[in-house]
């Protein structure tokens, strides 16, 4: 056999070969052929692209596919926020009307005024800390300040300020909820910027155990309750909760606190 | 020399004896990159045992029926890399088709099975060994098998050394490379257990 029929034997099978798979390939590719929407990219265009996954989906795309395709929300994305929702109301024809935007917020005072049990000394992550006997903290319900908050933003929003509490940047904030998710004593949650009263503590101690270890914490006295003209506080299990709904930010139960734990902002 | 070998030998074989990633050092890119979370792991490696199996199966067809008559033998390599590159296009097309989570979650892992070598071992492998129709399709299984033991076992390391307090310098992929030779001591144990 010369090398010429060795060559053209050689370029004809790979070819062969090539032009087998390749007809297989697009026969494979119209039997499987997945519909895309076009309103679909249009969508995807106007999205963060984050891929954050607030939404409750895989990323951008996805909740641009349920959006068009399965109805989810409109205003599904908490990054985009209203202005997102009304361009991608404006693709699907549909009006968007503005939801007010939520913040995490910090339900514990506690940080440099709140005494250590021990030294902790090991990485700086609220989990790892809480995973040893439940915290350097006295108070086992409040914020450790090791920062998982900080990490689990991922537009920098949060830092730990001088009193090792998780201070909340509202410029940078998108309201994605990551952090609340990632909090693993759960001291933060979504507040509106119009709900003005807030108790600044998670503890469920006794009045006594949270005197012992927290300047300003909860001691679950009552007074609150008692003073609030709206009756919206409500004390259970040695602590106090307000009813955004009825409050009126009248500033009452700010100034009766012997605590100083509710705040007014 | 195949003939007279048992396929339980051939899938111990390939399984633990010769280890495609920790003993024979193939596909090591995908054993590094997604082995940071047994999710991904495992995902790819469902993926890694169907195109390994497809691709013993289509490749010795190819090869005894088309190269072997032609004896142009030597084509093997570049037949079987166009084999394999078809086989994931395919698998894709699939699993786009019916399972779209699936294909979400695997994203870029899927196409990276192309470039897997691990995957191309295999088949060279089959040759080499002169294995028959039944004993390749064995190997290309117990290769994906143990492709998949080590990846899950990797994976479930490395997840939990994230939350060991870690010297930074050993950190990241130092850390994983530092695994992979301990795994690869404990999987030199099996050598010899099976004579083959």
């Amino acid at each position: 056999m010369s090398l010429t029929t060795l060559l053209i034997q050689a370029m004809a099978t790979l070819g062969g070969l090539g032009l087998v798979i390749g007809i297989m390939l697009i026969a494979a590719s119209r039997v499987f052929k997945v519909e895309t929407n076009p309103l679909v990219e249009e969508v995807v265009e106007v999205l963060p692209g984050a891929n954050c996954g607030a939404c409750g989906f895989a990323g951008c795309a996805d909740f641009a596919e349920r959006v068009v395709e399965e109805n989810a929300p409109l205003d599904g994305c908490p990054v985009g926020g209203f202005e997102t929702a009304k361009e991608i109301g404006g693709i699907l024809g549909q009006d968007v009307s503005e939801a007010e935007k939520e913040y995490p917020y910090l339900r514990c005072n506690g940080g440099t005024k709140c005494v250590d049990r021990f030294d902790y000394v090991g990485i700086e992550d609220c989990t790892a800390v809480i995973m040893l006997s439940d915290g350097e903290k006295g108070c086992n319900y409040g914020c450790m300040g090791r920062g998982t908050c900080v990490r689990a933003c991922p537009f920098d929003a949060i830092t730990i300020g001088d009193d090792r509490l998780p201070d909340v940047n509202k410029n940078l904030c998108k309201s994605c909820g990551l952090c609340i998710e990632a909090c693993p004593n759960d001291v933060l949650m979504f507040a509106k910027d119009s709900e003005k009263v807030h108790v600044q503590c998670n503890s469920h101690d006794k009045g006594k155990a949270v005197k012992a270890v927290c300047e300003i914490g909860c001691i679950g006295c009552k007074i609150c309750e008692k003073n609030c003209p709206e009756d919206a506080i409500k004390v259970t299990k040695f602590l106090a909760e307000i009813d955004q709904d009825k409050c009126t930010a009248c500033g009452i139960c700010v100034e009766k606190c012997p605590q100083n734990c509710i705040e007014m902002r | 020399m195949a003939a007279d070998v048992s396929l339980f030998q051939i899938f111990m074989d390939g399984v633990f004896i010769k280890n495609f990633l920790i003993i024979q050092f193939l596909g090591l890119c995908s054993f590094v990159g997604v082995t940071k979370d047994t999710k991904s792991a495992a995902g790819m490696s469902g993926a890694v045992i169907f195109v390994m199996t497809m691709a013993a199966t289509v490749s010795y067809l190819i090869y005894s029926f088309v190269l072997i008559p032609l004896k142009l033998e030597f084509l093997s390599l570049i037949s079987f890399i166009v084999v394999i590159a078809a086989l994931v296009q395919l698998v894709e097309f699939v699993v786009r088709k019916n399972i779209p989570s699936l294909y979400r979650s695997l994203g870029i892992y899927l196409p990276l099975i192309t470039t897997n070598c691990a995957v191309l071992g295999v088949v060279l492998l089959n040759v080499l060994n002169e294995y028959s129709f039944i004993q390749s399709v064995v190997f290309g299984v117990a290769a994906g098998i143990g492709y998949t033991i080590v990846m899950l076992m990797m994976s479930g390391i490395r997840e939990r050394s994230t939350l060991v307090n870690v010297p930074s310098a050993v950190r990241g992929l130092p850390q994983a490379f530092l695994i992979a030779t301990m795994l690869s001591m404990a999987f030199v144990n099996y050598f010899g257990v099976i004579p083959i």
